[in-house]
């Protein structure tokens, strides 16, 4: 895990912002990633490889190089926290056919990072429900830690908690479920400053949800005023951290509503 | 159409052999209704029988259109005669037009001849607008003459047909020539003349021109391969009437909106029968229109007309004018080009007219008849465009036009063209490399560059690529053509997106989603934009939504002011000329007596205040404004050469830690702002020919203003749709901004052609680098630094300059830094401590 020297440095150039989220202490990085220290936990959402490749199938000349770069900054990250689990939130891969487009050195690229820690887990999203045997890691539908469900999209957790039935496919140690870190919105959020705007991706925060940015490079943002996050959270209650250039803000009161 | 013309002065006749023979019927017309023909009408019928292209140039009034029409309109009669049938003539002349409405306006005009002299020849008119139906009746059996723009003939060239649709043709009228010269379409319509001649070289081309400073090089691009077409000239000996008009009491010292004259401007509309009131952009046409309407007691009819309305509104407001109907029409340039308005008794130039030669345009708008003078009033906005105002009432009064040097051609539009010919055809890669040569505004391109915009087209060019490629264009024996039908399909739907790039409709709501469109807003306008802003639009405020499936969601407010003040549409460049001019006249204070005294008085004020700008030193002032420090730079050397200034300058500024914020650029100027404040020793590093070193490609790369030029060059060529995914609500989220893509082959592929292509886009649109060295070099040891406690005189009307160029950095970093909860964030180290120790 990193140092405390290293972290506050961080934290004092903007790069992290340390959160309390459902009673855990939690790091989210400007890069768009959040790590858990308690549980050496790292977590990356909508990685969204191939995409450029996918588009360019449909007469869309697109450079093809956001896997190459989505990776890299992967790896950076990873080196700067060097956490023991990594966990990626679904929509890891652009769509059922990515792994055939990916180029041969970005396939051993990712494998080289999913063997460079002792745990990896693909959380599965509605872009790859299947994730090919050529790429290595472990699946699965969700992620249950402690009293969090880490999962692609959001999952009705009164609904969870009170059907005994779907009990048995959560870990043992906690039984209760009070809050979920999902990925799929991608949402971003704007700030007004004195006569600009200001826009990023960026980390919704709220009593029993936390939205994560997607970190994949051709990966467009909502911004969370949309009317498609009405049922997820209520704008007054959330605190939003905007990540801009390498850094991240929280602001309380003046996020344009 | 025609109207009498008397004293015209005719000169450079060319080499005429055969003599034209005008037939009776049109004699006899023409002396029904007591006109003449006149000498250059008679000249354009010899230089058709003589297979000569042409440009006319001629004054608006001199019945340019009939002149350009009359030679095609006797040719096709003669052969009518001989017993052709128009299905054996076909296509004959082809009339290509900027504006759709001209077309529609020519149909009428021409109806006119054609029906009363009972010639019977077949014409139609060919737009975006012409429904499917009538399109494929006038592909299947082709007008005698087809009235069309530069978007739908490209289209046409690209189907399969296209050879067979142009085989007999015989002319080709481009209208309102000087409109296109140096603009992405005037290349755009090059290339499509361009592959005319190849398919059918036996035209000539005849080039319709308003008076321009160089008829030469207009001449060259109308002719093939740059041979420049002949050129008859028809001058007026009449000169315009011009004054300037003020406010007495007032005048603002910045600001453009020239609310400050709605009183003298609506008395001046009063007195006159019919008036024209021009502005700059389609914020001050929203405005003025406003705020003639808060002062017009006595209801006269004053309409308002831009390019951002939807058709339907603006063919309302045509109409009415036609008819008679309205007092006065506030106007942007849409309305510059030759659609007949009829009887406008007088132009009022609302704001700096920029450019001799456009407000030359503007004012033939009034009196559409050569002989008699047109009276126009020009009414600064502010009182430095006074001096603007007054130099350039004396340049039309010496009779003098500015003009820009022609620029090569735009090359993203050449993957257009390539597609556009393999639609129609399969293609070797030099045939059409020729055809691009014979384009006049790119004679020069050389084929190393066309090959790398080849291959973009084909596979998007890549230097690492995938094995399996994605191809665009298929091969076979050399010969390339399109790889699906949804290529074709897709390139045909975005050709003329060169108009169009980066608008968004704007949708009136009337409950929740629903609504009329009402017209359109640029994409950068509306990116800034927060639920809740209110703007103007089309004469009322609206209230900003959100923007949905890329339409631009407003509701009408209540408000009375809105809170954006302007969005800026069609921003127009000071000409170079009118620049220097300017300069001159400050510094000739004999000359200020023509000027209102109070700007006599803010120009004496400026030099007991600061100082004025010389001509042997550059005048830098420094002061502080609106919680930063402003740095001023009277450079008079126009926007571009500002621009490019203002981005070198702030990077430097930013690597030695002032922190800029942003800059803003007038023609007169550029100021920066920033945290730190800048000193008269800080300026020797900074203001220095060292910023054009070998880093200056690079922070050129990084400027967010080449992030826009790239987003102009994706969708021109074809790289990205535009309003990519808009019809898939569920896509939303996932679309994504050109940004990324420019950052990511600046990354991993710094060769690619399309960043090739965007910074030649800057250097023709945005940037001057040229003259910003000859700046630099000149001035870096002779300025004069004055710091102030406030803006000078002068300093006000560039400060309050809307459009500023934000700097992505550490400025705006420093500002978030102070707006968001820092000190909260400290306390959270305790925090941080307590998750590493285990807690």
């Amino acid at each position: 895990m990193i140092e405390l020297t290293a972290l506050k440095a961080l934290l004092m150039n903007h790069q992290i912002i340390p959160i309390k989220f459902a009673g855990h202490r939690m790091l989210l990085d400007a890069g768009g990633v959040l790590i858990w220290p308690q549980q050496d936990l790292l977590i990356f959402s909508d990685l969204h490889l191939e995409k450029g490749s996918f588009l360019t199938q449909f007469a869309n000349p697109l450079p093809r190089f956001d896997s190459k770069d989505t990776l890299k900054r992967m790896q950076l990250i990873m080196a700067r926290y060097d956490c023991g689990h990594i966990v990626c939130l679904g929509d890891s891969l652009h769509d059922g056919n990515a792994l055939a487009r990916m180029q041969p050195d970005d396939l051993v690229s990712l494998n080289a990072l999913v063997k460079s820690v002792p745990k990896w887990t693909w959380v599965l999203g509605n872009h790859d429900p299947d994730i090919p045997p050529e790429i290595l890691g472990d699946r699965a539908p969700f992620l249950h830690i402690q009293n969090l469900l880490l999962v692609h999209e959001p999952e009705d957790i009164n609904a969870i908690n009170k059907k005994s039935s779907l009990k048995p496919l959560l870990s043992k140690e906690a039984s209760k479920i009070e809050g979920q870190i999902i990925g799929h919105y991608h949402p971003k959020s704007s700030y007004r400053l004195a006569n600009r705007k200001v826009t990023g991706k960026s980390f919704v925060c709220g009593d029993d949800i936390l939205l994560m940015p997607a970190f994949g490079k051709y990966t467009g943002g909502l911004d969370i005023k949309d009317g498609a996050f009405e049922p997820l959270f209520n704008l007054k209650k959330v605190l939003v951290y905007l990540t801009y250039h390498h850094k991240i803000y929280l602001f309380m009161s003046k996020i344009k509503r | 159409m025609i109207k009498e013309i008397h004293d015209l002065l005719i000169t450079d006749t060319p080499v005429v052999v055969k003599r034209a023979f005008i037939p009776s019927v049109f004699k006899a017309w023409f002396a029904a209704r007591h006109w003449k023909i006149r000498p250059y009408q008679q000249k354009m019928v010899s230089a058709f029988v003589n297979q000569q292209s042409t440009l006319l140039i001629a004054p608006t009034g001199a019945g340019k259109t009939l002149s350009g029409f009359l030679p095609s309109l006797i040719d096709i009669h003669k052969l009518l005669e001989k017993g052709k049938s128009n299905k054996a003539i076909g296509l004959h002349t082809l009339y290509i037009s900027p504006l759709k409405a001209l077309t529609y306006d020519i149909n009428r005009n021409l109806e006119m001849p054609i029906s009363e002299m009972a010639l019977g020849m077949t014409v139609a008119s060919r737009t975006g607008d012409t429904t499917s139906y009538q399109r494929q009746k006038q592909r299947k059996l082709p007008p005698n003459i087809l009235l069309t723009t530069p978007e739908s003939l490209m289209l046409m060239l690209s189907y399969t047909d296209a050879a067979r649709i142009f085989a007999n043709l015989k002319c080709v009228i481009v209208d309102e020539t000087h409109s296109f010269a140096n603009s992405k379409r005037g290349d755009f319509t090059s290339l499509a003349l361009a592959r005319l001649y190849w398919l059918n070289p036996h035209f000539i081309r005849v080039g319709l021109s308003a008076t321009v400073a160089h008829p030469d090089s207009l001449a060259a691009w109308l002719g093939v391969t740059g041979q420049p077409t002949g050129i008859i000239l028809a001058k007026s000996r009449v000169k315009p009437r011009l004054k300037m008009l003020t406010n007495k009491e007032y005048i603002p010292f910045g600001g453009y909106m020239a609310k400050y004259a709605k009183k003298e401007i609506l008395a001046a509309i009063s007195k006159a029968g019919t008036s024209l009131v021009f502005v700059n952009t389609r914020a001050q046409a929203e405005l003025i229109f406003q705020a003639l309407w808060e002062e017009n007691s006595e209801g006269l009819a004053i309409a308002i007309y831009h390019g951002s309305l939807s058709k339907e509104q603006r063919q309302k407001t045509e109409k009415m004018m036609a008819a008679g109907k309205l007092r006065a029409v506030v106007t942007t340039s849409a309305l510059e080009l030759g659609i007949d308005w009829g009887d406008v008794d007088l132009v009022i130039q609302v704001g700096a007219p920029k450019g001799v030669s456009r407000l030359m345009q503007r004012i033939g708008r009034a009196n559409h008849r050569m002989d008699e003078p047109s009276k126009a009033y020009l009414v600064p906005a502010n009182r430095f465009e006074s001096l603007e105002c007054l130099a350039a009432i004396k340049a039309i009064k010496k009779g003098e036009l500015d003009g820009e040097p022609p620029m090569p051609g735009a090359l993203d539009i050449i993957p257009q063209f390539i597609m556009n010919c393999v639609c129609s055809e399969p293609s070797d890669m030099h045939s059409i490399y020729q055809q691009v040569l014979n384009a006049s505004s790119y004679s020069g391109l050389d084929l190393d560059t066309f090959k790398q915009l080849f291959s973009f087209t084909q596979d998007g060019g890549y230097a690492l690529q995938a094995y399996e490629r994605y191809f665009r264009l298929v091969q076979d024996k050399g010969l390339y053509s399109p790889a699906n039908k949804r290529v074709i399909m897709r390139h045909r739907q975005n050709i003329g997106t060169i108009v169009e790039a980066g608008r968004l409709k704007v949708k009136r709501l009337r409950r929740s989603h629903q609504g009329k469109i009402v017209g359109e807003v640029e994409e950068y306008f509306a990116q800034q934009l927060c639920k809740g802003d209110s703007f103007y639009f089309a004469g009322e405020i609206l209230v900003f939504e959100g923007i949905r499936d890329m339409i631009v969601e407003a509701r009408p407010g209540k408000a009375k002011e809105p809170k954006i003040p302007s969005f800026q549409g069609g921003q127009m460049p000071l000409s170079t000329y009118l620049a220097d001019a300017v300069r001159k006249l400050i510094n000739v204070p004999e000359s200020w007596q023509e000027l209102p005294k109070l700007v006599r008085d803010w120009l004496h004020l400026q030099q007991s205040f600061s100082a004025l700008p010389s001509m042997e030193k550059l005048l830098i002032e420094q002061f502080p404004f609106r919680g930063a420090f402003t740095t001023l730079f009277y450079t008079f050397e126009g926007r571009k050469a500002n621009q490019t200034l203002g981005m070198l300058i702030t990077r430097r500024m930013e690597n030695r830690g002032f922190k800029p914020l942003s800059f803003s650029i007038t023609d007169y100027g550029l100021s920066i702002s920033s945290v730190i404040q800048i000193e008269k020793g800080h300026i020797t590093e900074l203001f220095t020919p060292d910023i054009l070193g070998d880093e200056l490609e690079d922070w050129m790369l990084e400027a967010s203003m080449l992030k826009r030029s790239f987003r102009q060059v994706a969708v021109i060529s074809g790289l990205i749709e535009q309003q990519y995914h808009s019809n898939k609500k569920t896509m939303r989220q996932v679309t994504f901004s050109t940004d990324l893509i420019y950052d990511t082959l600046r990354q991993y592929d710094p060769d690619h052609i399309l960043l090739k292509v965007t910074r030649d886009n800057a250097q023709r649109e945005l940037l001057d680098i040229e003259r910003t060295s000859a700046l630099l070099f000149r001035y870096c040891d002779s300025f004069l630094f004055n710091a102030l406690e406030k803006p000078s005189p002068m300093a006000i009307p560039i400060v309050l300059s809307v459009r500023s160029e934000l700097i992505t950095g550490a400025g705006t970093q420093a500002l978030l830094e102070q707006a968001s909860l820092y000190q909260e964030a400290e306390l959270m180290l305790d925090d941080v401590r307590a998750l590493l120790q285990g807690d």
